[in-house]
């Protein structure tokens, strides 16, 4: 039997987007694609470093394929630091033997940045048979030299995230800093949604590598912007606008990133379909951002990279900023409604700060 | 004598190694060190005071919302504002489901490997070396419920998802209240998913642990440590802006059998054997040995968790286990136990909401100001203090939950629950120390927030 298309299952990943989470619709095709196609699971390796655990904890929220489908069915998941049963210098001679055993066929999920300084020292996972400490770097350089490929998982394991922040006294790294882009796929988010790792992870094991855009990012899920299919969009469009949590209006004002943020939650909602971030009334804070938590600091207060006030910032001067994805994103969002003089009335009379485009640059380098 | 170094410790999250010495078949010394640290207090220095409360919440995955709420406290405390009552409910409700989520998983995904065989499937497998002591059959059922706990996991992160936005990291929790309307949608999106989890802890998590303390009566003989507990309280069943704070769990603390009260000012950081200088990490540190500092409470180390709030809160169960209760298999019970009241209590809470009141104030920060936030995660009791200079963050400490339970010797050399804990289990193959795992994984420890 053959797998299912390529397209048909981008299809179904954006149908799902739409309807109740990647899960509901992908399994019964997969397990059909998949049936006697994967003579052998794909073996995957799974590390943590300067984490909080949180991807992994929204990995469990995975519904269809849930965990054990997902490990019966799809991966053969031979080391998780969480999962994993056995502790001590045998784990990380599992971990070892199970590398060496799939050298340069294997795929190495990250979790967590990548501490550098101190020689590596602010993170160290294991002690080896001399009793020295191994760093979490020294074990994501093995690794990943071994590995087919590599996935950052979270926007800490991509781009450093939390962990990086500044004044980042442990050196932290994403993975962009240290791994070929050839060889590295990144699934970002604070936490990512379950449907970007599994999904990501499908598509590697059933076509390989999926598309990515400039930031490693796979386009099936990272492709549109969160403000582009906003349920609050109306509001915006009409200048009504929240200015206290619990209102209905835009979130612009309290903080929303939304026009920056390239995601597909306001389709694909959290948790099953249950609710996301901008649906329970708070702004969405940009966590799949490569610049992420810096890049949307102040999280309450209204989007410095671009402002509205005023018509004074033309379709031109917004189209000045292309050049990054970000000010893609927003470009082309916001221009229509710019021309249009939509943006920039408020309704209830907010006094605001800026009314210019910010001249630092509207995206990361 | 022996010694043995343990790291890395699966289904701990965050990085862990413990250091033993042997003698006679028994642990005489051990040492805790978490070998891990991000730095995260510092990245907060010179930002907007209200970005607290989202990026502590990245300390971490597992129980975002407990860091949340202390760092909103602790914004409210410092700028003076009042949260609706709708706000105070929604919190309670986030909170405990947060509890009921971490409590299962604890169980079942961190702890009954030490027991029973798991799955026959990878990364389950290879799994620690044991020799069963249930019956086949109930070896069995336990591991059919550990799949099926994590349907419950899945279950309350879609609770904590009603009214939090999303999980992990919710995001409707802001200073001021929550972002997310009560209404009766909610309401009963909310408790189907909660009667759901309910019936599993009546029926499936509770009798589980104690079967498993039936068929290993031995797990209640190690483990104990010094019997110092310490609650800091959480779940207000009144705004304390508002008067007296009353909490659902009380705080207080049990010292050397007595209890006594708790005043959050005594509790100090100290770093003698910590990789620090004052705030500064001191990597190359001479007799250091952990990336966690080591609190106290006028100079006494205090056990934090599950155990202690059930002791505190005087619950009959608990009670009734006497000395047991200090042990490797009492915290589990305590931490069922916990759940079951807790199912009940946010089955009442629940009715407290008032569709269509308000749910935040707008906060009025001022540039000068100070906070503590008090509050218990699931793992134990959690502390922020914030310093507001200028209008931006000057300061700001967090003493996480493991920040107590893993902490490394103090200033005068005394050594902290888990290491108390630890001494005197018995280690009768060196070469498979799972008596000293199960004392590890008796603690819902998370280094991620230890040291954060
Ligand atoms: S700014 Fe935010 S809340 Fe407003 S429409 Fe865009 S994404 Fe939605
Ligand atoms: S809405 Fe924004 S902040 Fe929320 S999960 Fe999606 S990308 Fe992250």
């Amino acid at each position: 039997m053959k797998p299912i298309s390529r397209r048909k299952f981008l299809e179904l990943c954006a149908a799902s987007a739409a309807t109740l989470g990647l899960s509901q619709t992908l399994l019964p095709e997969l397990a059909e694609a998949l049936n006697g196609v994967l003579q052998k699971k794909p073996t995957v390796l799974w590390i943590q470093g300067a984490a909080c655990s949180g991807c992994s904890m929204s990995l469990l929220n995975s519904v269809h394929p849930d965990l054990k489908a997902l490990l019966t069915e799809i991966i053969n998941l031979r080391h998780h630091p969480q999962l994993g049963g056995v502790s001590g210098q045998s784990a990380l001679e599992h971990l070892r033997q199970a590398a060496e055993q799939a050298r340069g066929k294997f795929l190495l999920i990250v979790e967590g940045a990548v501490p550098t300084a101190a020689g590596g020292n602010y993170c160290t996972v294991g002690v080896d048979a001399q009793g020295q400490a191994i760093t979490f770097q020294t074990l994501v350089k093995d690794l990943a030299a071994k590995a087919s490929l590599v996935m950052a998982v979270g926007t800490c394991a991509a781009y450093g995230g939390a962990a990086a922040a500044k004044p980042n006294l442990t050196g932290c790294k994403g993975l962009n800093a240290l791994v070929d882009a050839e060889k590295l796929i990144n699934v970002p988010g604070c936490p990512p949604h379950p449907d970007w790792i599994v999904g990501t992870l499908a598509h590697l094991v059933m076509y390989g590598r999926p598309e990515v855009d400039d930031f490693g990012r796979p386009k099936m899920f990272y492709g549109g912007v969160v403000h582009d299919n906003c349920p609050r969009r109306q509001y915006f469009d009409n200048s009504t606008f929240a200015l206290t949590f619990g209102e209905p209006g835009c979130l612009l004002e309290v903080g929303c990133k939304g026009p920056m943020t390239f995601a597909d939650c306001s389709l694909r909602q959290w948790n099953g379909g249950t609710n996301w971030c901008i649906r329970s009334g708070s702004p969405c804070i940009s966590c799949t951002h490569p610049e992420f938590p810096a890049g949307s600091l102040p999280l309450y207060g209204r989007m410095e990279r671009i402002s509205f006030a005023g018509i004074k910032v033309t379709a031109d001067t917004v189209g000045k900023l292309a050049g990054t994805a970000t000010a893609l994103g927003i470009g082309a969002h916001l221009a229509g409604n710019i021309i249009k003089g939509r943006v920039g009335i408020l309704k209830k009379g907010v006094q605001r700060g800026g009314d210019t485009v910010d001249k630092t640059g509207a995206g990361p380098n | 004598m022996t010694k043995l170094v343990l790291a890395p410790i699966s289904r701990v999250p965050g990085q862990v190694q413990i250091e033993l010495e042997i003698e006679g078949g028994k642990v005489v010394r051990s040492k805790v060190a978490g070998t891990m640290a991000r730095g995260l207090e510092a990245t907060l220095k010179g930002h907007d005071p209200r970005d607290a409360q989202l990026l502590t919440q990245r300390i971490c995955g597992i129980c975002p919302v407990a860091h949340g709420i202390a760092a909103a406290q602790a914004l409210e405390k410092a700028f003076g504002a009042a949260i609706p009552e709708n706000a105070r409910v929604m919190r309670n409700l986030l909170l405990g489901a947060n509890f009921l989520l971490t409590n299962i998983y604890h169980f079942y995904q961190i702890a009954l490997p030490d027991y029973v065989h798991s799955l026959p499937l990878a990364p389950f497998t290879p799994g620690p070396a044991i020799t069963p002591t249930l019956p086949v059959q109930a070896n069995a059922a336990l591991v059919q419920h550990f799949l099926l706990s994590l349907e419950m996991s899945r279950t309350v992160q879609e609770m904590l998802a009603v009214f939090g936005g999303k999980m992990p990291h919710p995001s409707a929790v802001v200073p001021g209240g929550v972002t997310e309307n009560a209404d009766a949608q909610k309401v009963t999106a909310f408790r189907s998913r909660l009667r759901e989890v309910a019936d599993f802890i009546k029926n499936v998590y509770l009798p589980d642990v104690h079967t498993l303390a039936w068929y290993n009566p031995q797990a209640f003989a190690y483990g104990a440590g010094a019997g110092n507990l310490l609650s800091l309280g959480a779940y207000p069943l009144k705004d304390g802006l508002r008067g007296q704070p009353e909490f659902y769990f009380k705080s207080g603390r049990y010292t050397n059998g007595q209890p006594g009260e708790v005043d959050p000012d005594k509790i100090k950081e100290e770093f003698r054997y910590a990789w620090y200088e004052g705030d500064s990490f001191q990597s190359e540190k001479p007799g250091a040995y952990s990336w966690v500092k080591a609190p106290r409470y006028e100079g006494t180390a205090y056990e934090v968790g599950a155990l202690a709030r059930m002791v505190i809160h005087g619950h009959s169960g608990v009670k009734a286990l006497g000395d047991k209760a200090f042990s490797a298999m009492g915290r589990h019970i305590a931490r069922a136990e916990e759940s079951l009241l807790l199912a009940g209590a946010l089955d009442e809470w629940l009715n407290q909401l008032e569709p269509g009141k308000p749910v935040a104030v707008n906060l009025n920060p001022t540039p000068l100001a100070q906070g503590t936030g008090i509050t218990e995660a699931p793992q134990g009791a959690l502390l922020h203090r914030l310093e507001v200079k200028n209008a931006v963050i000057h300061n700001y400490q967090v003493i996480a939950p493991a920040t107590w339970n893993a902490s490394p010797r103090d200033d005068s050399g005394k050594p902290g629950p888990l290491e108390q804990a630890l001494v005197g289990t018995p280690v009768p193959d060196t070469t498979n120390p799972l008596e000293v795992y199960r004392v590890i994984r008796s603690f819902d420890l998370c280094l991620a927030c230890a040291a954060h």
